[in-house]
């Protein structure tokens, strides 16, 4: 009986630990590192997070580090979802598969990709973009960051 | 007040008018005076010094603790006779059992670290009180056995078998666990079940205030919390508290309903 | 006559001193090379370095007295000297914005504090901030409560020197900047300076052929270096100590790194130095002292480490799996609690002629050369590499009782991973 109950309470606690399923957890900047290439996260408008279908939260310093990570370490199909920072309100997470990347020099990323992410046009009035900035989608980001950061 | 302050006297001169704790007193001495001498670097006493206090010494807790409430199971019927409550000859026994113990630790291991001056006064109080409170926990569970199993050898296997879980085979399904669910959260579940174990607890709780919190640190942000977080001192010592009032109640309501 | 005479004589030189202001004048207006020297003073006729700056011209040198200036945001676009007095202080007041904006070739700056610099999420303000500059020399600029200090992109040809940089002892990573900051330059060279509570001390970022040398960077938030995508740069005599995170070198070809002293870099997640995606570099004669990982390597391929000392650190090395042909000779480890620990499978790296204070074997006859092989990885060492959370179970007797019975019986322990001639005395480099 007692064999039961402690399988039960172990049962109980795997639960417990795995409950927050589809929710990105807040970074911890200048503690938490950076899945990928193992650099402590500190620059609070460029994080990431990917989920993965049984729970786990790995979490990224940028962009490019999480679309690396997925394609070399994970599998896509093991992911059930990817989040990314917005650039101009650094403490909420935006669906990185449908958010809007600005590519420009005028904000160099941690990693070199140098592509922001926000949630809606009507938050680049924030940035006082000059000319020469180019508008991604979620596709053309994973593109661009497989060929010129992913060898 | 008085008859608890009477038995719990009479049993700790009883205890040290036999010659076994004073062997194991000086024997404590003796190896932690070696140990000292021969490695003189105070992480390495250190850690030495765990395996004698974290496992060794809560073995000969729990062992000692079931033989002597089995030896006094005819002093115990003969108290019982007189009119004496039940709860202050438990209590009685227990008190009785653990000053000994706690006399021991104090001056097997803490008067040769204390005199050595290798290592800082704070870092020994650490290291005492938590071996003092394991030894607490593991005299407690010997009262737990030995109210529940008659038979003695049978009471004595088991009390090995809980200790060797304990310190031994419950890292390894800790091991294991934590392979086999890689790839799941179980960072707090890790957290937890170690923290369940109070041997682990209290190896962990000292590591963290010498070398190793930065080597810990890599399980994650967070275990990191709990390392810096003063919470972490106040989790232990609570969570050490507990496994010594379960057992010890348990036991102690049995022995009030038990028939002698 | 004899007055005419001394008229005459009196005459010539008036006229040549004439003359000669005329040619002066002449000289200065037409050749730019000859330069003027242009004083500010709290209580002269220019008063701030503005000012100046608007009045100076090319190849001027603008003198700044002695003085608190309140000022920001000053920009300059022609060649300029500046030199500040003892006790010269441009103060920047927290607000927004930078000290010393410089788009131009052929700069100096010398001699000067700079102060209060303000915090953005946005921009990255800094007291000198260079964009598309050539020849410029820093020297002997303190900045102090900094956000980022010196910044320089898309620049090529300069020095910075004895400089003492320090931003807020308070702040935390995400509201600090970086000590000395380079984004596209090339030969750069960084040499004797101090810098201090800074996120990253010096951070080079698509930069070539640079020097970095003889610095000190101290309790800066999370890296003393931060090097990346930075080909054929080297860096020497540095020392890095207590920095969050301690120095990440990454994606990079062809670096140097000899004489630097990485010491205290003792928090979670930090390490003496980190390499990751390194090529055909070298390391040598660094000191690594009390370091939670001497050296993390991964991705690293064809470097050589030799003559490094590995002193009291948690893990001397870190070797993930994907780390090829790397040669690790006449190295001392010394009192590390773990030597080495790796994931790899197979053999891909080279230890060779190493000291290991771990390395209890015999010489028979006399060559300095262990007659037994030494396998520096420890049974735990792999477990935890493999699983983080095993560390949990450091120093128990679990893993005790595991690790004698593989000392009896091994199996688990590579064999390859082995230093078949590991050296009996230390080596004093």
């Amino acid at each position: 009986m007692l064999k039961y109950q402690i399988f039960g309470l172990i049962f109980l606690l795997f639960l417990l630990g795995c409950s927050n399923s589809n929710k990105p957890e807040e970074i911890k900047y200048g503690v938490d590192v950076c899945s990928f290439c193992k650099m402590t996260i500190v620059d609070p408008k460029w994080g990431a997070e990917i989920i993965t279908n049984k729970g786990k939260i790995y979490k990224f310093d940028v962009v490019e580090c999480m679309i690396a990570y997925a394609n070399s370490i994970l599998k896509p199909e093991e992911i059930k979802s990817y989040w990314t920072i917005n650039f101009v309100k650094p403490k909420e997470w935006v669906d990185a598969t449908k958010a809007i990347y600005i590519r420009t020099l005028q904000f160099p990323s941690p990693m070199g990709l140098n592509s922001l992410a926000i949630e809606n046009y009507a938050d680049t009035s924030k940035l006082n973009l000059k000319p020469g900035y180019e508008i991604l989608s979620w596709e053309d980001v994973v593109k661009k960051a497989k060929e010129e950061y992913l060898h | 007040m008085e008859t608890l302050y009477k038995i719990t006297k009479f049993q700790i001169q009883n205890i040290i008018r036999s010659n076994w704790i004073i062997i194991y007193t000086f024997g404590l001495i003796l190896t932690t005076s070696l140990i000292i001498y021969f490695t003189n670097d105070s992480s390495k006493v250190i850690v030495s010094l765990m395996t004698i206090m974290f496992i060794l010494n809560p073995l000969i807790g729990i062992l000692f603790g079931s033989i002597y409430l089995y030896n006094s199971r005819e002093f115990i019927e003969l108290v019982l006779t007189q009119p004496i409550k039940r709860s202050t000859l438990y209590s009685g026994l227990f008190l009785g059992l653990v000053i000994p113990f706690i006399l021991v630790t104090i001056v097997g291991v803490g008067l040769p670290l204390a005199a050595s001056n290798l290592i800082e006064p704070d870092l020994i109080g650490n290291l005492l009180s938590t071996s003092i409170l394991l030894v607490c926990i593991f005299v407690s569970i010997a009262f737990l056995i030995t109210t529940f199993i008659v038979e003695r050898s049978a009471g004595l296997g088991i009390a090995f078998i809980i200790w060797l879980f304990l310190c031994w085979i419950y890292d390894g399904f800790l091991l294991f666990f934590s392979y086999a669910f890689q790839d799941y959260p179980i960072e707090r579940i890790i957290l937890a079940l170690t923290i369940i174990n109070p041997i682990d607890l209290a190896r962990i709780n000292i590591l963290l205030r010498f070398e190793a919190a930065a080597m810990l640190g890599i399980t994650g942000a967070v275990f990191q919390d709990f390392i810096s977080a003063s919470l972490g001192k106040v989790i232990t010592f609570a969570v050490h508290l507990i496994w010594i009032f379960i057992p010890f109640s348990i036991g102690y309501f049995r022995f009030k309903k038990k028939d002698f | 006559m004899k007055f005419f005479l001394g008229k005459m004589l009196l005459k010539k030189p008036k006229k040549s001193i004439c003359i000669n202001i005329i040619l002066l004048l002449l000289t200065f207006s037409i050749n730019p090379l000859i330069s003027r020297i242009i004083e500010v003073d709290k209580s002269g006729i220019l008063r701030t370095i503005k000012s100046a700056v608007n009045v100076a011209r090319d190849f001027d040198t603008i003198y700044i007295k002695k003085g608190i200036y309140y000022e920001k945001d000053i920009y300059i676009n022609k060649p300029l000297t500046i030199i500040g007095e003892n006790g010269a202080i441009v103060d920047c007041r927290s607000e927004e914005g930078f000290g010393f904006l410089v788009k131009t070739k052929n700069f100096i700056i010398k001699n000067l504090t700079i102060k209060n610099i303000g915090i953005s999420y946005i921009q990255d303000n800094a007291g000198l901030k260079f964009d598309s500059c050539e020849n410029v020399l820093i020297e002997n600029i303190t900045i102090e409560n900094g956000f980022f200090s010196i910044y320089f992109s898309r620049s090529t040809n300069f020095t910075i020197r004895n400089c003492k940089l320090s931003g807020n002892k308070n702040r935390t990573e995400s509201n600090s900047g970086n000590g000395i900051h380079l984004w596209y330059c090339s030969n750069a060279k960084i040499e004797n300076n101090e810098i201090r509570f800074q996120r990253d001390g010096i951070y080079f970022e698509f930069v070539k052929s640079s020097l970095i040398q003889n610095n000190f960077c101290e309790n800066n938030l999370r890296y003393g270096l931060h090097f990346m995508f930075s080909d054929s740069c080297s860096y020497r005599g540095n020392t890095f100590k207590h920095n969050g995170a301690g120095v990440a070198v990454m994606y990079t070809n062809r670096v140097y790194m000899v004489e630097n002293t990485f010491v205290d870099n003792w928090g979670p997640s930090s390490y003496g130095l980190l390499l990751k995606d390194i090529k055909r570099s070298y390391v040598s004669k660094n000191n690594f002292l009390n370091n939670t990982v001497g050296i993390y390597m991964e991705g690293t391929d064809q470097t050589l480490f030799e003559k490094n000392n590995f002193f009291k650190n948690g893990w001397a090395l870190r070797i993930t799996a994907n780390c090829e042909d790397n040669t690790f000779r006449y190295n001392n480890f010394l009192a590390n609690t773990f030597e080495v620990a790796t994931n790899s499978s197979q053999s891909r790296n080279i230890f060779d002629r190493n000291y290991w204070s771990g390395y209890s074997g015999y010489d028979l006859n006399k060559d300095g050369i262990g007659d037994v092989p030494y396998i520096p990885v420890s049974l735990f060492t792999i477990i935890v590499q493999s699983n983080n959370y095993a560390v949990l179970l450091f120093r128990s007797f679990f893993v005790d009782i595991f690790e004698i019975a593989e000392k009896i019986f091994p199996s688990i322990v590579p064999k390859y991973l082995v230093d078949r001639k590991p050296s009996m005395r230390q080596f004093k480099w």
